[in-house]
């Protein structure tokens, strides 16, 4: 059964402006969301044209995927599969890391336009449930089981909107684009416990590089990579 | 009554989720669900004439949009119940408002066909919900260049979007293509427009909703042409000549942190066929220019804005036809910006009556409206 929950969240910490430490021109077009699978050491960038590259730690380019979606928004990595959402096709796709094909998709059914749906996805390691998100109108995380099938929303009204979601160490961080911020939540109260700001347009994905403190940020209309050290969060 | 009220309009709120656009998709196809209705109370006062005196409610807008897409094709039918009923051909609230198919078959290319807006002029490409104003400038509205047509269109974006160039041909009727005639001649109307943004893709809108954190710039060039055989009338009509008339306009804008500021000027050249307009001139055209300049600032803490435009047009240089008018608005969303209130107020500084048996009947117009975005 749907819970819906309406949380009032407060920062704990004073917020704080980071610089990057580095960017990068990344070869794929309107770049949506980014993430690190730690079995492989790479990366998996996916766009809203509907394409999924897989890079090394250092960005280049080891494979392109055979299959083309029609807008990936978010993608994360689970044991051996990649799950990525299709936004306007409403779908969750698993890919194989190993066969890069299609092992299985899930519909997610929701009121709103084609642009309205899972913008942000990560999987919860501590609870074994995946948390995807609405970007806006309103701002929505929402909890699913390993089937997704939804297990509760969470109305997150302190942050403006959300372009994407990583897991990091037992915290969820959530990236917005209209606020170029990122803000690390509990997982369990999804109170917001810090927030750092960065000079980036349009913010789309974030990651944090294995058990490092360094996090990549994608920006979809500079087409660039960023990395920041996450002092401070 | 009043409770009853009271409870639609909480229960409106609560679960304004239902409200929202619809979107459907299966095996790649999907369907897109969309639309606006707007309301509006306008109060003129008069000039001159005590006839004229206006107030009125209007149904601006009850449109509804479907959006379909499948692979590199993408179709969008949309269309203004409220001005359909009326048999409306003005410009900016016309019936049928796209029917057009798109097709994006390598890279950024994307090659449109159909009734749309016209790739000419930044302000004809901003959507009425996405600018602070009911109306466009005087030179923008649809008056002197057609805001829609039927045509083909060819895009080619560069550089992650920031340039893009456009061609493209039309009927040159403007929305009275929607008649399925052309005229005598059977000639086209050539469209191009080449616009740059730096350092991101312009938004396309007259606002700064999102605080631009660097700043944003825009400029934009465009042409067109046509060689009509339409009857040029007496209170001379410039949406579509009998004869030649060439346009060239350019636009810019800067958009940071909440503040925008945008403008356009557009000259033409008429070339009639039947020269009466011109008798005792030495030359066969005639000339005529508009501009506008507008400034926008979103607050976007307690979502409220404000704005104010000053826009001058001359339609010919040898007979009646300037004006120029300044109008102020401020504004707000609610509802996850799916609603939207908006006052506008203009006054009429000069203007020229093109016709002396409809001298300009107001001076100062008052403009109040609700959107709702659905």
């Amino acid at each position: 059964m749907m819970v819906t929950l309406m949380l009032f969240h407060t920062t704990s910490k004073p917020s704080k402006f980071i610089k990057y430490t580095s960017k990068s021109t990344i070869d794929i077009t309107e770049p949506s969301d980014i993430c690190y699978d730690e079995t492989t050491s790479t990366f998996y960038v996916v766009s809203d044209e509907g394409t999924i590259k897989i890079k090394d730690r250092d960005l280049h380019t080891l494979k392109t995927l055979r299959y083309k979606g029609s807008d990936f928004e978010a993608v994360c990595v689970v044991d051996t599969l990649i799950y990525v959402s299709d936004e306007s096709g409403k779908q969750i796709i698993a890919f194989s890391t190993r066969s890069n094909e299609i092992v299985t998709t899930y519909d997610i059914r929701n009121i709103g336009g084609l642009n309205a749906g899972i913008e942000g996805l990560t999987y919860n390691t501590k609870m074994n449930t995946f948390i995807g998100s609405y970007e806006k109108d309103p701002v929505v995380l929402i909890e699913y089981d390993k089937n997704f099938h939804e297990i509760k929303k969470i109305n997150m009204k302190k942050i403006s909107d959300i372009s994407s979601l990583t897991f990091h160490r037992g915290y969820l961080y959530v990236l917005s684009d209209e606020d170029a911020s990122l803000s690390k939540v509990d997982p369990t109260s999804y109170q917001v416990l810090n927030t750092v700001y960065f000079d980036i347009i349009n913010p789309e994905g974030v990651t944090f590089i294995g058990g490092s403190d360094s996090f990549l940020v994608v920006s979809d209309a500079m087409q660039k990579i960023y990395t920041f050290n996450a002092v401070g969060l | 009554m009043k409770k009853i009220l009271i409870s639609i309009v909480i229960l409106f709120i609560s679960f304004n989720e239902l409200y929202s656009q619809l979107g459907f998709a299966h095996n790649g196809h999907s369907l897109e669900v969309t639309g606006l209705v707007t309301a509006t109370f306008t109060n003129r006062d008069k000039v001159k004439n005590p006839k004229k005196y206006l107030n009125f409610f209007d149904a601006r807008n009850a449109q509804v949009r479907l959006e379909y897409n499948y692979k590199i094709v993408r179709c969008v039918a949309q269309a203004d119940i409220a001005s359909l009923t009326l048999g409306n051909f003005d410009p900016e609230n016309i019936g049928l408002m796209n029917l057009w198919f798109q097709l994006k078959p390598v890279g950024a290319l994307k090659i449109r066909a159909g009734f749309f807006k016209v790739r000419y002029s930044r302000s004809n490409l901003v959507s009425e919900y996405d600018s602070p104003f009911f109306n466009r400038s005087e030179i923008c509205r649809g008056q002197i260049f057609g805001s829609r047509d039927f045509g083909l269109n060819v895009n080619y974006a560069f550089f992650r979007g920031l340039l893009n160039i456009d061609v493209g041909t039309y009927t040159g009727l403007a929305e009275t293509s929607l008649k399925g005639k052309n005229d005598l001649n059977n000639k086209y109307e050539y469209v191009a427009r080449v616009d740059f943004a730096w350092p991101q893709k312009d938004k396309g809108t007259d606002f700064d909703l999102y605080h631009t954190r660097l700043p944003q710039f825009t400029l934009g060039a465009n042409v067109r042409y046509n060689a009509k055989d339409a009857t040029i009338s007496d209170t001379y009509q410039l949406l579509v000549v009998g004869g030649k008339k060439i346009l060239h306009g350019y636009d810019a804008g800067f958009f940071y942190k909440g503040l925008a500021l945008t403008g356009e000027l557009h000259m033409f050249q008429v070339t009639p066929l039947v020269g009466t307009r011109l008798y005792g001139n030495k030359v066969n055209y005639f000339n005529g220019f508009g501009y506008y300049a507008q400034a926008s600032y979103y607050l976007r803490k307690i979502n409220l804005y404000g704005a104010i435009r000053y826009d001058k047009i001359d339609q010919n240089q040898f007979y009646a036809g300037f004006g120029d008018r300044v109008t102020a608005a401020i504004g707000s969303y609610f509802l996850h910006n799916h609603m939207q209130v908006k006052l506008n107020y203009t006054h009429i500084l000069n203007t020229e009556a093109i016709d002396t048996y409809n001298p300009p009947s107001w001076q100062n117009q008052w403009r109040i409206g609700v959107y709702y975005s659905l």
